[in-house]
């Protein structure tokens, strides 16, 4: 039996479900089939771009140790051979992370590492490094009536009229426990990312379905001395620098793809979307603070 | 003078342009007026053709063209974005 799915606006059946992804209605033909069958150690004839990782053609091989081995073939298809004593609900976070965002760029997606929420039919993304608060914020503006769109993988891709749009990633928000306290919720928390880990998936009370327009790209930054608080607009080279900093798996990107069409596919995002940084306190209880500054800010850019 | 070949330019909507030195890694953008000289400078030019190209697509007087022309491409070629070739 397989498992159905929606993530950025491809449909994918899975042999086992994939903990933290909203099931949805099977599709006749789905986009993307993740199975687990054997996958070789290395490619033959493959050229090692990492340490544990190699590419062939349209083959990219991603070792996990001791977890699991992904073959990720063309933008279609992620075959896993779990390791000894690994389960499929371990591989679940790695099929929906690492291995999915290598599938988005064989596609030739523009993937941001961001969570993304939208209101009135335009999305923000949230970017920054692990831990910066991305989920947090995006679960404190949906507290505020705003929908989520993104988790995590922020995959861009060139709507009707030329603006980029996103598509729902179609996984909970992900949070650590004094988040879900500080948002008051408990109630929408449901099982641990991992075992023994205190982080939650959670449900968020509305869910965009459509592929939305992204207006801006907000990277976070902690304020400290000598940083003040504020949302400033990123100069085009900075906004560049940035893109290709806050792609998913920055430096597959670069590697998997060839660089003067990665240079055209960012300046031609920039074209559409504006992108500022945001420097805020990363105390929780200032979160308020972050979630009003944000909000003036979109009101007056809309105005 | 002509593009360094480890330069890529993109343009960015109707009037900007970014490039990439792929040497330092380093981003660098310009405006209409830059991006139309960097569209000319694919085949090598001189400062005078360059001057005149601009004069006549551009609502600008000559010793103001030439005097910003000469501050572009003097920074363009200290950032290894452009390079003098024989003429």
């Amino acid at each position: 039996m397989a498992y159905s799915y929606r993530i950025s606006g491809l449909t994918v059946a899975c042999d086992f479900p994939l903990a933290g992804a909203v099931a949805t209605e099977p599709a006749v033909t789905p986009d993307v089939r993740v199975r687990l069958a054997d996958v070789p150690q290395t490619l033959e004839g493959g050229a090692a771009l990492g340490p544990n990782w190699d590419m062939f053609g349209e083959d990219f091989l991603l070792r996990a140790p001791r977890l699991a081995r992904f073959l990720i073939r063309g933008g279609r298809e992620i075959v896993i051979a779990l390791e000894d004593g690994a389960t499929a609900r371990d591989a679940s976070a790695y099929v929906l992370g690492t291995a999915f965002g290598i599938l988005l760029h064989q596609r030739g997606a523009l993937v941001l590492h961001g969570a993304a929420v939208a209101r009135g039919g335009e999305a923000i993304a949230i970017c920054g490094h692990s831990g910066a608060g991305k989920s947090t914020l995006a679960a404190a503006l949906c507290r505020r009536g705003w929908a989520l769109v993104t988790d995590d993988l922020c995959a861009l891709s060139p709507g009707d009229d030329g603006r980029p749009v996103i598509r729902p990633d179609g996984r909970q928000l992900k949070l650590w426990q004094e988040a879900v306290e500080a948002l008051d919720l408990g109630e929408q928390r449901g099982e641990a990312v991992l075992a023994r880990f205190e982080k939650y998936f959670v449900a968020p009370a509305e869910v965009a379905t459509e592929a939305t327009p992204l207006r801006a790209i907000y990277v976070l930054r902690e304020s400290r001395p000598p940083l003040t608080d504020g949302i400033e607009p990123l100069p085009l080279p900075d906004a560049m620098h940035m893109l290709d900093r806050e792609a998913y798996r920055p430096g597959l990107r670069l590697k998997m793809g060839v660089r003067p069409e990665l240079v055209a596919q960012s300046a031609g995002m920039l074209a559409h979307v504006r992108m500022f940084e945001l420097t805020r306190p990363r105390d929780l209880a200032r979160l308020p603070e972050t979630v009003e500054a944000l909000l003036a800010h979109w009101e007056l850019a809309a105005a | 003078m002509h593009h360094n070949d480890k330069i890529i330019g993109a343009p960015v909507g109707e009037d900007d342009l970014v490039m990439l030195s792929v040497e330092t890694g380093c981003y660098f953008s310009t405006n209409v007026v830059g991006r139309r000289l960097w569209e000319l400078l694919e085949t090598p030019r001189t400062i005078p053709d360059l001057r005149q190209a601009v004069c006549a697509e551009f609502d600008i007087d000559e010793a103001t063209c030439e005097a910003d022309i000469v501050d572009f491409v003097r920074e363009l070629m200290g950032n290894g974005l452009i390079q003098s070739v024989e003429a």
